[in-house]
């Protein structure tokens, strides 16, 4: 009886070189191309995270800013206001004194230089209290910045920036979107492939193998596509 | 397996044995390219969590900080120097009254007394009963921009951990965790590439130099990204 080897006996049942060397390279493509959009995708999705935290903390800056300025500058304006009410004061008091009274309207007038002489040195107050140290005291430095913004385009700048964060969120949101469905197109041309692996170099493993080839290509194409947005 | 009458051991190709033992080596590359690259994806996506939800804490130390800055602010303001300012201007016309009531005469001068005595006094019950700005009663206080600071600081070191809270920080922290994993994330994509060479290899049936060339450049590539994500993990 003649030697047969049972692992040698049938043909070999390896794929043909060029229907296997591009189920290969198809293969190996795939990992690196979901590879690639995952890391495309984690990237744009801690940014898009990190501009919409930007974002809130900006719409923070300027509640933080106006308020604390608000109060300020009532402050302020308070002061102010008693400056006047202290000179519009001195001159009623003359002007409505009974000038048939002598008594009457020296009182009037000695209180009115008293009224004169207080708006003179509320206004001193006024200087003195709006005029800060450069040494803040002890204060911490976010409510140093929040009591120096006093005018509106420091805001405005402060809303601007706001905006870009979110434009920017915006963007990295498409762009993670695309990668995340790029993965996926990734994930079902490798199923292509392990089909067309199983069917062999038939019609129908060469459609699989192609139809997975235009699925990578489709996948890396709508990934990168969110670079172009 | 092997039938017949004959005891004679099988031979084995030099070729297939070689093939065989590329194969198994190949195989190795993928087991272990998989391994690290699952490993490295979960840690970094732990570090991506974890960065995103330290972005979230500092947004609500942000929040707890500056509710308790603007109260303390408004407090100052419209509490404590509104105070400060009303017994200011009171001995400021007790001052200016006294001092007319001097240049003056008769009963002019009696009234200007009575009004600079009765500002002195309301002026000394505020300050005594109401004024937690000014240290003391005294008449001609200093209220000035410092004294208004020294206040304002004295009420956020009363505000105790909402205060000391440090959002910037917290944040700075969260930026560096995602910045952490998206680099581990990066060193997926090098032992992506073990895969890309294992798979070559694979699909390549002969010669088999090349063949022992991919699956060297692959154990090179995922031993290259198991030591650049090392690397990452310690010096990040």
């Amino acid at each position: 009886m003649r030697d047969v080897d049972i692992e040698t006996a049938v043909p070999d049942a390896a794929l043909p070189s060029g229907f296997r060397r591009w189920l290969a390279i198809l293969v190996g493509l795939a990992a690196v191309s979901a590879a690639v959009m995952t890391w495309v995708g984690d990237v744009a999705g801690r940014r898009e995270d990190k501009a919409r935290v930007d974002a809130s903390r900006a719409g923070l800056e300027v509640f933080r800013s106006v308020a604390a300025t608000q109060s300020r500058q009532q402050f302020e304006t308070d002061g102010v206001r008693r400056v006047a009410v202290a000179e519009g004061l001195g001159a009623v008091r003359v002007s409505e004194a009974d000038v048939r009274d002598v008594t009457a309207l020296q009182v009037a007038l000695g209180l009115s230089v008293v009224d004169n002489e207080t708006a003179r040195r509320l206004i001193e107050l006024g200087r003195a209290t709006t005029t800060y140290p450069g040494d803040p005291q002890g204060v911490d430095d976010a409510t140093i910045a929040a009591l120096a913004t006093t005018d509106q385009a420091a805001i405005d700048r402060v809303v601007a920036r706001q905006s870009e964060h979110l434009e920017e969120a915006d963007v990295q949101g498409t762009r993670q979107g695309r990668a995340i469905l790029a993965v996926g197109l990734v994930a079902i041309a490798a199923s292509l492939l392990g089909l067309a692996g199983l069917m062999g170099d038939g019609r129908g493993g060469r459609l699989s193998l192609r139809a997975a080839a235009a699925g990578l290509a489709a996948a890396c194409a709508w990934g990168l596509s969110g670079f172009l947005v | 397996m092997r039938f017949g009458a004959s005891a004679a051991p099988p031979t084995v190709p030099p070729v297939a044995a070689e093939q065989a033992s590329t194969d198994l080596r190949v195989a190795v590359l993928l087991a272990s390219a998989a391994l690290i690259a699952a490993g490295v994806g979960v840690r970094a996506a732990t570090l991506s969590d974890s960065g995103s939800d330290t972005w979230q804490t500092a947004i609500r130390e942000e929040v707890r900080r500056d509710a308790r800055l603007v109260s303390d602010v408004r407090r100052l303001y419209a509490e404590d120097a509104a105070v400060a300012y009303d017994i200011a201007e009171l001995w400021i016309r007790a001052q200016e009254a006294r001092r007319e009531a001097r240049a003056s005469q008769g009963s002019v001068a009696s009234v200007l007394r009575s009004e600079a005595a009765a500002r002195a006094a309301l002026a000394a019950a505020l300050a005594r009963t109401s004024s937690t700005l000014l240290d003391s009663p005294a008449e001609a206080p200093e209220l000035d921009g410092a004294a208004l600071l020294r206040r304002l600081a004295e009420l956020r070191r009363a505000a105790g951990p909402a205060a000391r809270l440090d959002p910037d920080a917290t944040f700075a922290a969260g930026t560096d965790e995602a910045a952490k994993g998206s680099w581990l994330t990066a060193t997926v994509v090098v032992v992506s590439l073990a895969f890309l060479c294992g798979a070559l290899a694979a699909g390549m049936s002969a010669p088999p130099t090349p063949r022992r060339r991919l699956v060297a450049a692959g154990y090179g590539f995922a031993g290259l990204g198991l030591a650049a994500a090392i690397a990452v993990e310690v010096a990040l």
